[in-house]
């Protein structure tokens, strides 16, 4: 099998070629560096993406609290990650790096809070 | 009326502020203040929720909010003064008039950097013919819209510009529900970063049609299609291949322009080509006392540029408030053949540090020789695999070569193979 992978690892953007028969058996070529490696080889058998969204958060100064997933979890169980949100909602305060939902899905990551949103003071 | 004193007054606590003034600080400015019209520091990063900052500063992918507290964390801890809710007006030489609440507040400044940022091109910018429904929106709004307030923007959306906000914006309403029926661009090639493409359209199935244009919005109160026709080497819309795209909202993402008003006010004239003021390697501006980073200077693809560059600011006005910056002589940069611009536009050639030079390629390329010349010798080159104008290159000129500059220096890039 061959695929052609652009490494999104950093911002080099290389374009990589992967050629493989199996797990244990991929070249690549065309990555300037080594840290894209791991990424390759993924895509071809595991495509995984951080996840990123907002949950609504109650008695902040903002309505939204963004989250993420604490890694990459696989291409296929994005749009039920998104899903899976729609009915939580935080109560303020909420700690940047703070658990809002432990292994989401069952992927392993944990889905975490990014910014730290005090009480709102009336 | 309030009057204040600091060594050092930043405009703008978004990325570049909020790096400029912990490095002032930590190169011997005492008082340090930055000053934010929003409620909170942070600026865009706080509604850029998608992950990818940080992994050249950090070594690790953050997401904007997150990025964003770890500066205003350190900010808090050497005790920075932060002024939200706060604007500024004017720049009456080395006063910083603002007002807020309480009034009209007077700053006096050692030396002053301004990191106000940018603001995004809109419709009226373009000028796309059509009637005037809602659901017209620039990118950056549809994004605070809905990761700020929890807004729905629309359901079946098409996007003009392929600009990175445009492309993280196609995820965001896609996997919100909503369906993304193509992102259309008017060059040849991408706009913003290729990872941006392959994780935010191609992952998603979101059809990229370069060499297109919208050439037309009909609706009366709300959007109800825009008509897409693909462009000519000229770039003039060839109409009778258009295509009519049934659709109830149009994002726009067609670039950043320095939102540089209160720069003018200090009579300091911008740049043709950036819009920004132009400025040294320190990032002082042609008025020794105002300096100038981030996305008010040039529109940055990368945070982490940002926040290198604004430290560099950052460190620089604290020698000039304390009166340690002596100019030196100051040498032009020019962009050369296939460069669009030069950041910075000038080198002080007394500094007693390697000079970085960033910059951006007209055209995208591969194999690519970058080189910065003067005077005919060679003072600093670089050989990529691939270009493209979407992505800041550097070159770094060494120190060592300063003080025998041989009149301006060139920056050109050259590619084996040109992909445009």
């Amino acid at each position: 099998m061959k695929k052609t992978i652009i490494c999104t690892v950093c911002p080099n953007g290389c374009e990589v070629v992967a050629e493989y028969t199996s797990k244990d058996d991929v070249k690549l070529s065309g990555n300037r560096c080594k840290r894209g490696i791991e990424y390759c080889i993924n895509e071809c058998f595991d495509p995984k993406r951080t996840f990123t969204s907002s949950v609504a958060i109650k008695g902040a100064a903002r309505r939204r609290m963004p989250v993420r997933t604490t890694a990459p979890i696989p291409k296929a169980q994005l749009f039920a990650c998104a899903e899976t949100l729609r009915g939580v909602t935080l109560e303020a305060p909420v700690a940047c790096g703070q658990v809002v939902i432990p292994n989401v899905l069952g992927s392993g990551a944990d889905l975490v809070a990014c910014m730290s949103l005090d009480k709102k003071e009336d | 009326m309030k009057e204040l004193l600091y060594d050092v007054a930043i405009v703008g606590a978004g990325p570049a502020g909020l790096a400029a003034a912990i490095s002032a600080k930590q190169n011997g400015a005492e008082r340090v203040l930055l000053v934010e019209r929003d409620i909170r520091a942070g600026g865009i990063l706080q509604q850029c929720i998608h992950a990818g900052f940080g992994l050249q500063y950090f070594g690790e992918e953050l997401t904007g909010p997150e990025y964003a507290e770890r500066f205003a964390d350190k900010v808090k801890a050497e005790g920075i003064d932060l002024l939200t809710e706060t604007t500024a007006l004017e720049i009456r030489e080395k006063v910083l008039v603002c007002v807020n609440t309480s009034g009209v507040v007077h700053i006096h400044f050692g030396a002053l950097i301004l990191a106000m940022g940018c603001r995004e091109r809109t419709r009226a910018n373009l000028v796309i013919p059509g009637s005037r429904p809602s659901g017209v929106y620039t990118a950056g709004t549809a994004q605070k819209l809905i990761n700020i307030y929890g807004h729905k923007v629309g359901k079946e959306v098409v996007i003009l510009g392929s600009g990175d906000i445009g492309m993280i914006m196609a995820r965001r309403l896609t996997l919100e529900g909503a369906k993304v029926k193509a992102v259309v661009e008017l060059m040849p090639f991408l706009a913003g970063l290729q990872r941006n493409k392959v994780q935010c359209l191609d992952d998603f199935g979101i059809p990229l049609l370069l060499s297109h244009t919208v050439v037309n919005i009909t609706g009366v109160d709300r959007v109800e299609s825009v008509t897409v026709a693909p462009v000519d080497e000229n770039k003039r819309p060839i109409l009778d291949k258009a295509e009519v795209i049934p659709c109830d909202t149009l994002l726009l993402s067609v670039g950043l322009i320095p939102e540089n008003e209160l720069t003018l006010t200090s009579g300091l004239s911008l740049s043709g080509i950036t819009k920004g003021a132009s400025v040294n390697q320190f990032m002082q501006t042609e008025v020794p006392y105002i300096f100038a980073c981030g996305n008010v200077l040039h529109v940055n693809d990368l945070v982490d540029n940002v926040s290198r560059e604004s430290e560099q600011a950052g460190k620089y006005a604290a020698k000039y408030a304390a009166g340690a910056l002596a100019a030196g002589e100051s040498i032009k940069v020019e962009a050369g053949e296939g460069i669009r611009y030069v950041c910075p536009q000038s080198i002080d050639a007394s500094a007693d540090e390697d000079v970085n030079l960033f910059f951006r390629t007209i055209v995208p390329g591969r194999d690519t020789t970058l080189i910065a010349t003067a005077g005919g010798e060679v003072l600093a080159r670089k050989k990529l695999t691939a270009t493209t104008p979407g992505a800041m290159e550097k070159l770094t000129i060494s120190k060592d070569k300063l003080a025998t500059l041989g009149g301006a220096v060139t920056v050109s890039a050259t590619h084996g193979e040109v992909l445009a």
